[in-house]
């Protein structure tokens, strides 16, 4: 018995050490000069690249199989192989690679974003930078775009490359109001023509913090949050005036403020119902998909902040022991290009808001967009990203949340 | 012998849970950078102007809801018993609340007691309501009535069973012997059936009390983010993307645990002391 487990075990640790060896050699070919991107698709062609990330959504994984993975293959001969895993499970392993010192892994793209790009890129888990590697990066991206600078206020440095975006949205029903409110003030002026018919889910729901976020910037401004210093003090001294104003508006909210909705699901349920005027989505589709299933009406209709929303981007790193590098890049610039980010942003595949600059896209591109019906009630990309408005840090959020039940939820 | 992999797997997932909650609570996190030991955070917790409110709400939410069950479930379970009718199907209906999952019984909750639920719909069909805004909140309200009503649902039909089946397994001769010497029916029960259910009704009081101090997806869903229990404020802190938060996380879960231990001793103290009254007092 032990002989047999023993023998086992010896064989596949010869198998490991063989593929160790036989990666290391594929491995070799970085000798390639990566800012030459011919010759990076030379040296990517005939290999396959690793594409690690969050593989919870059949869509999302039916659009990279078949529309990138088909696409990339075709016009590159590069094949892709998505592995689903968590992002805590692949910087995990990313980690104890490092302190293993493997030099050539396993993942050559990887799907991340905000927290985890802070954390994976102070401790050196990310080859780059990479974006001047990347020609679609300097074609379709709009330089002055913040979301190209700052991940969740983490510098990115040419660290990752942008994949794709959301943004929080306003919903209410035609049918019921006459006009949408375009600022807080005007927010709280609805509120007191109809007490009782307005209100949000409290933090640390996800929607109701970045909801209760885009109220303080309309009264501090983003920036003023941005740039105050990482102390509870110092951001509640900032922050005050617009706790003052959700403290403002507090009387006229459902329940006068006294308890709020626990999360969206709640929320969105309440608005079906009609016990609130204004529902809030981090999904800018959301009224479309929601008309399409017959949940809401077809008077329902998306609105923005004329100051602008929060949005948030996802996007696409290198690991720094990325055995296929040049693969990863030929990914990366085939996943930011006009044609796969208008076919993400259709609703049958994924339905994700593009990053490029839609001034850049030539006509015919332009009218690819276009094209795509992701039914009604929404915004159009090009609306949204003229209304957006970055995230703050990651480590200002739960605090920002902390002060809000201090402040807002047990005032009075 | 056989409890050897009981206590095993007990030993390893429950005691190693609590010593690494333990640990973590004190600020040692080496995996994390953080390898320093102090009480911190358990300075930081007990000071938070959230502590003292959530653990004043969570006694509320967990007291009133086993109080209630027991009471009820102690009631009802009489009742049905005096009819001495209690066939097999009603049984059986007893333990569907059981066995339907808290989540379930969460979302069936919601929808009859919301103020867009079923009763208001109804009450609004009647013109006892003009809208659904006059309906009484019960759902997120911050007296958790919603929060209560789930646990009743779950808690009585289970206080109901154990009362049963101990008191069917009483000897029918005390009941005679009492009526026999002049007992009237309310004597019979304050002498004899409820101190030989002692023990029994304490148990399952504690089983509800302690389900209801620790349980984290019924007040998550159904209560009132102004009144928070203790695992809810647990749970904020760990999910923050501050990993200084966690040790404060861990810190009011190795609370939570210190509370729920000392309840046991009580009860296991209070039990020893029933047990020998209820022999004392069924023997005399």
């Amino acid at each position: 018995m032990k002989k047999t487990i023993v023998i086992i075990l010896t064989i596949l640790m010869t198998l490991t050490l063989l593929a160790g060896c036989a990666r290391n050699q594929s491995g070799a070919a970085d000798e390639i000069d990566f800012s030459d991107f011919d010759a990076v698709l030379e040296a990517a062609r005939g290999t396959t690249v690793n594409f690690y990330g969050w593989g919870g959504s059949a869509a999302t994984n039916a659009w990279l199989d078949n529309v990138v993975g088909s696409t990339l293959y075709e016009q590159y001969g590069i094949r892709l192989n998505r592995v689903p895993m968590d992002i805590d499970a692949i910087l995990n392993k990313l980690m104890g690679e490092m302190h293993a010192g493997v030099d050539s892994g396993d993942i050559d793209v990887v799907w991340i974003n905000g927290e985890n790009f802070y954390t994976a890129k102070n401790a050196g888990l990310l080859f780059g930078p990479i974006t001047h590697y990347v020609p679609n990066f300097a074609v379709y991206l709009n330089p002055d775009d913040a979301d190209l600078h700052y991940d969740f206020g983490t510098p990115i440095e040419g660290m990752q490359v942008p994949y794709g975006r959301a943004q929080l949205v306003f919903m209410g029903d035609t049918a019921v109001l006459d006009s949408f409110p375009t600022s807080a003030q005007e927010l709280l002026e609805l509120a007191r023509r109809y007490p009782g018919r307005i209100t949000y889910s409290a933090p640390p729901d996800f929607t109701g913090s970045a909801f209760v976020r885009n109220m303080l910037y309309e009264i501090v401004g983003f920036e003023a949050i941005f740039n105050a210093p990482r102390d509870e003090e110092a951001i509640y001294e900032i922050i005050r005036p617009g706790l003052d104003f959700l403290v403002e508006l507090k009387p006229y909210l459902w329940q006068e403020g006294r308890t709020y909705p626990v999360d969206a699901p709640a929320l969105q349920q309440m608005f079906i119902d009609g016990l609130v005027l204004m529902n809030v989505s981090y999904s800018p589709l959301h009224v479309a998909q929601m008309i399409f299933s017959g949940e809401y009406p077809e008077t329902v209709q998306t609105f923005v902040f004329e100051n602008g929303n929060i949005g948030n981007t996802h996007y696409m790193a290198i690991p720094y022991n990325a055995p296929n590098r040049a693969g990863a890049i030929a990914l990366i610039n085939h996943i930011i290009s006009a044609e796969m980010q208008i076919t993400k942003y259709d609703a049958r595949n994924w339905g994700d808001l593009p990053v490029f600059d839609v001034q850049r896209l030539t006509p015919q591109q332009r009218e690819l967009l276009d094209a795509i019906d992701n039914g009604i009630g929404i915004l159009s990309p090009e609306v949204l990203f003229e209304h957006r408005l970055p995230e703050v840090q990651a480590y200002k959020i739960p605090i920002i949340e902390r002060l809000w039940v201090q402040h807002v939820l047990h005032a009075g | 012998m056989l409890l050897g992999p009981f206590f095993l797997i007990m030993g390893i997932i429950f005691v190693g849970g609590l010593i690494q909650a333990l640990v973590q609570s004190l600020g040692y996190l080496p995996a994390f950078g953080m390898d320093s030991v102090s009480l911190e955070y358990y300075r930081r917790v007990l000071t938070d102007f959230r502590f003292i409110s959530s653990l004043r709400h969570t006694f509320y939410i967990a007291l009133t809801s086993s109080a209630l069950s027991v009471a009820l479930g102690v009631f009802v379970a009489f009742l049905v018993h005096k009819t001495k009718r209690s066939n097999k199907f009603s049984f059986t209906l007893l333990r569907v609340p059981i066995v339907i999952p808290h989540i379930v019984v969460i979302i069936m909750i919601f929808h009859i007691f919301f103020q867009t639920g079923i009763l208001s719909r109804f009450a609004f069909a009647i013109g006892l309501i003009e809208s659904a805004h006059d309906f009484p909140l019960l759902i997120f309200d911050r007296g958790g009535v919603g929060v209560i009503i789930v646990y009743l649902y779950k808690q009585i039909p289970f206080v109901m069973l154990m009362v049963i089946s101990i008191s069917r397994n009483i000897d029918s001769k005390y009941f005679q012997v009492a009526e026999n010497l002049g007992a009237s029916p309310f004597q019979i029960m304050t002498r004899i059936t409820l101190p030989l259910l002692a023990p029994t009704i304490l148990s399952a009081f504690l089983f509800c009390f302690a389900f209801g101090f620790g349980a984290f997806e019924v007040p998550f869903l159904l209560g009132s983010p102004a009144r928070q229990t203790l695992p809810i404020l647990a749970f904020i802190e760990y999910t923050s993307p501050v990993l200084d938060d966690r040790p404060a996380a861990m810190a009011i879960n190795v609370i939570i645990s210190v509370i729920s231990l000392i309840m046991i001793w009580v009860y296991a103290k209070v039990l020893s002391i029933l047990t020998k009254r209820g022999m004392e007092g069924a023997i005399v």
